[in-house]
């Protein structure tokens, strides 16, 4: 059985696997519980009129509430399935059909969490049925299934940590000075962490975190060390911060990097010479995805401009936590020989309005809908401009989409937006 | 993190809260009481109006009207909480606009009672200050000797100042203390959470202020969209108080800002934050300010809008410059947001 648990024999306990699973369906379940009784499945997907659909997936749409409310129902359901273990393969896939679908219809609720928690509900799908016997044993497994998961950590955390490479968030401490203002009635720590120094130690903190925790994780003399460090680190977000169940779910993941048997104690291995692998079939699937998943974020290189303030290549990319950015937005429609001002934030709901201002991809998708919504009397569409000014991590207010270009017949897509304002001011 | 959960659960002086409490004691407490007299003030003066209807007593009147209405608007900018919120839902009730004149028309020349106490029941169509000012600039200037209306200018005023009175003491410490969710949130259960939402509430009701001025205030009554002046949308347009309804509105802004009577205002908070901000702010409400002197020069808003409508929207153009500036400059420095999505986030 020694033998058989060693990397050279290349089938290893499933017991860190299989706790893995077992707590990300828990905070599966957790975090779509809570999703529905906050009254999300409203506000977020069904209440908004106008929905800001991704390129390529306007087909993606809550077409009733029914079907919304279904999918939860289905969702609930695989969680408890992939908690259990019973026909975890299945239940993953349709779970993250569903989980994807439902994050997808609205570029507003974006989240680089939900991202991670389709991507995770991907390759569990991609998984072999890990299940016990009548022992309640279960069989070895590939190392390629824990590595897998972890290719797809370093994925985060490296890209993360590079997207801190910055002049903001290494010399300005931005936007993390402006966030931890919020502190300053905390005693003793408010006195602190409000200081412009705090949040550059903090920034500088993070950014080495990210860039080297995986290495610290992979070697074993640090790994349990590095662990801890970052438990402490998501923790103390999760505290500071209002995110989620982000950072259990990255702590949850991380656990992939301990030690195989780590919770042999409750998940037993199989005497048996049983063991799972990937499918053949699926082998090629899985290698694509990878590279997909290691080009996808650098696709901000194709654009020019810094990304941070264009967000052109921005999203599905790990760049967590980088920017803090209001504003104001107001269309300026031409329709029939009149002139007048559309203001947005009484059309949609307030979330919407809050990611529209900022993101030009959705500035343009609104531009769309109003040149449609008021069509000249010949049936042409109406001439839309923004009026769009951003305050950028502590920079002054600036003017974000040039006000003479006619949104409404630029081109949709992943073109580079050309009729996006360049920075004022750089630092 | 046990050392973390002990630093976050105490609290400390917050100057947020000293700011908000101002706000609270030097500004929308004393307005709002300031409405309550002069609509009360108002409510008086219609009973000799209407034993002896005659043109001076008349002017008075709409003195008084106008008077009251100051008040009302430079708090336009607390249109959250009482104003809004089901059931009270005071601000339709005081200041539904624009006027449904045939509803109003209709229960003049109708016979259902309008004595005070059933004001109460109307719709908020029927009653409120733009159905007082119908009454004082276009129904009674036409006939005053109308009983019917004088019936109905005092069962609105006495129902108007009940409603001061009503959101008053939804505001007052001595009352309902809707002011004690903004200064303490977590000791009410309600809107707010911190005192960083109900800052950011108030801050933000500024610029939301002034896109409902050039919004509705300015745009619906120019008629942008369909290409002519639409006079029964603009507000006040009965006694040409629409011009002095933003200046009141603008003049809110400014006390938020600077605070009123000795009391804190944003100034402050930035200044102890490092941020001096007030040179800007000050011009882009001045050039607001001149704009609007200037376009009294013409005339009402009305007459404006028809002879100089390049100059209304110059008015628009510069009071979203102070919008920018509001949403971008003072909510930015005053760290109040995290734009963290409401569902979550990263």
């Amino acid at each position: 059985m020694m033998q058989m648990e060693t990397e050279e024999k290349r089938y290893v306990h499933p017991s860190g696997f299989v706790a893995f699973r077992t707590i990300f369906g828990c905070l599966l379940l957790f975090s779509l519980l809570r999703y529905a009784y906050n009254g999300w499945i409203d506000t977020q997907l069904l209440n908004p009129k106008f929905h800001f659909s991704y390129y390529y997936f306007q087909w993606v749409y809550p077409y009733s509430s029914t079907l919304i409310y279904g999918m939860f129902g289905v969702m609930i359901v695989c969680a408890f399935c992939i908690i259990l273990g019973y026909r975890t393969r299945f239940s993953a896939a349709l779970c993250c059909f569903c989980f994807t679908f439902v994050e997808i219809i609205d570029k507003s609720n974006y989240l680089n969490h939900y991202y991670l928690v389709s991507l995770l509900l991907f390759w569990l799908s991609c998984c072999p049925e890990v299940t016990k016997n009548t022992n309640k044993e279960y069989p070895a497994i590939h190392y390629s299934i824990y590595w897998i998961f972890r290719a797809q950590l370093a994925i985060v955390y490296i890209y993360a940590g590079l997207a801190k490479i910055s002049w903001d968030w290494l010399v300005k401490g931005e936007p993390l000075y402006t966030w931890l203002q919020s502190f300053i009635a905390v005693p003793v720590f408010g006195l602190v962490c409000t200081k412009p120094w705090f949040a550059i130690a903090m920034s500088w903190g993070g950014a080495v975190f990210d860039l080297s925790i995986v290495p610290f994780l992979l070697y074993p003399k640090t790994r349990t060390y590095a662990f801890g460090v970052l438990v402490f680190f998501h923790m103390t977000l999760w505290f500071m911060f209002p995110i989620g169940i982000f950072p259990f779910v990255m702590i949850a993941s991380a656990t992939l990097f301990l030690d195989y048997k780590w919770a042999s104690r409750y998940i037993t291995l199989h005497g048996s010479s049983t063991s799972l692998s990937f499918s053949k079939l699926i082998q090629p699937l899985l290698k694509v995805m990878l590279v997909l998943q290691i080009l996808f974020p650098l696709r901000h290189l194709l654009y020019s401009g810094p990304v941070n303030w264009t967000e052109e290549g921005f999203r599905f990319s790990w760049r967590v936590m980088l920017i803090e950015k209001t504003g104001t937005l107001e269309y300026e429609v031409h329709q029939n020989g009149n002139t007048f001002l559309v203001f947005p934030s009484r059309l949609l709901e307030p979330f919407q309005y809050k990611a529209l201002v900022t993101q030009a991809d959705m500035i343009q998708d609104y531009a769309y809908f109003l040149s449609k919504k008021y069509r000249n009397t010949d049936g042409s569409p109406a001439k839309v401009f923004a009026h769009s000014f951003i305050w950028f991590n502590r920079r002054k207010s600036q003017r974000f989409i040039s006000a003479d270009t006619d949104l409404a017949t630029t081109q949709r897509g992943f073109y580079p937006k050309k009729w996006i304002l360049p920075m004022d001011s750089p630092h | 993190m046990s050392v973390l959960v002990f630093l976050f659960a105490c609290t400390a002086e917050d100057p947020r809260v000293d700011l908000m409490k101002s706000w609270g004691e030097k500004i929308f407490i004393p307005s709002y009481q300031s409405f309550v007299e002069k609509t009360q003030s108002l409510h008086a003066s219609t009973i000799p109006f209407c034993a002896d209807p005659n043109l001076s007593s008349l002017t008075d009147l709409q003195q008084a009207w106008w008077d009251a209405r100051a008040p009302w608007k430079q708090m336009e900018i607390l249109a959250f909480g009482p104003y809004k919120s089901f059931p009270e839902r005071l601000g339709p009730k005081i200041d539904f606009w624009p006027i449904r004149k045939d509803t109003v028309d209709e229960i003049l020349v109708g016979e259902q009672s309008l004595a005070p106490e059933v004001f109460d029941s109307f719709g908020v169509s029927s009653k409120g200050l733009p159905v007082v000012e119908y009454l004082l600039y276009s129904v009674l200037p036409a006939d005053i000797q109308s009983e019917r209306g004088c019936e109905y200018l005092i069962g609105s005023t006495y129902d108007l100042s009940q409603k001061a009175e009503t959101i008053y003491n939804a505001w007052s410490p001595d009352g309902e203390n809707y002011l004690g969710h903004l200064t303490e949130p977590a000791l009410h259960e309600g809107d707010y959470q911190t005192i960083e939402d109900s800052l950011a509430e108030v801050v933000n009701r500024l610029s939301h202020t002034i896109e409902n001025i050039r919004a509705d205030k300015i745009q619906k009554g120019l008629g942008s969209e369909v290409g002519e002046v639409q006079v029964s949308l603009v507000e006040s347009h009965f006694s040409h108080r629409s011009l002095q309804d933003i200046r009141n509105n603008l003049e809110g802004i400014h006390a938020v800002y600077f605070g009123a009577d000795q009391g804190l205002g944003i100034d402050d908070y930035l200044l102890a934050r490092g941020y001096n901000l007030d040179e800007d702010f000050t011009q882009r409400y001045e050039r607001c300010m001149e704009t609007i002197n200037s376009l009294e020069q013409n005339g009402t808003l009305v007459d404006n809008m028809y002879v100089d409508s390049q100059g209304v929207l110059y008015l628009s153009d510069q009071l979203a410059a102070l919008q920018t500036f509001i949403k971008g400059e003072i909510i930015g420095a005053m760290s109040l947001w995290l734009t963290f999505n409401d569902a979550d986030g990263d």
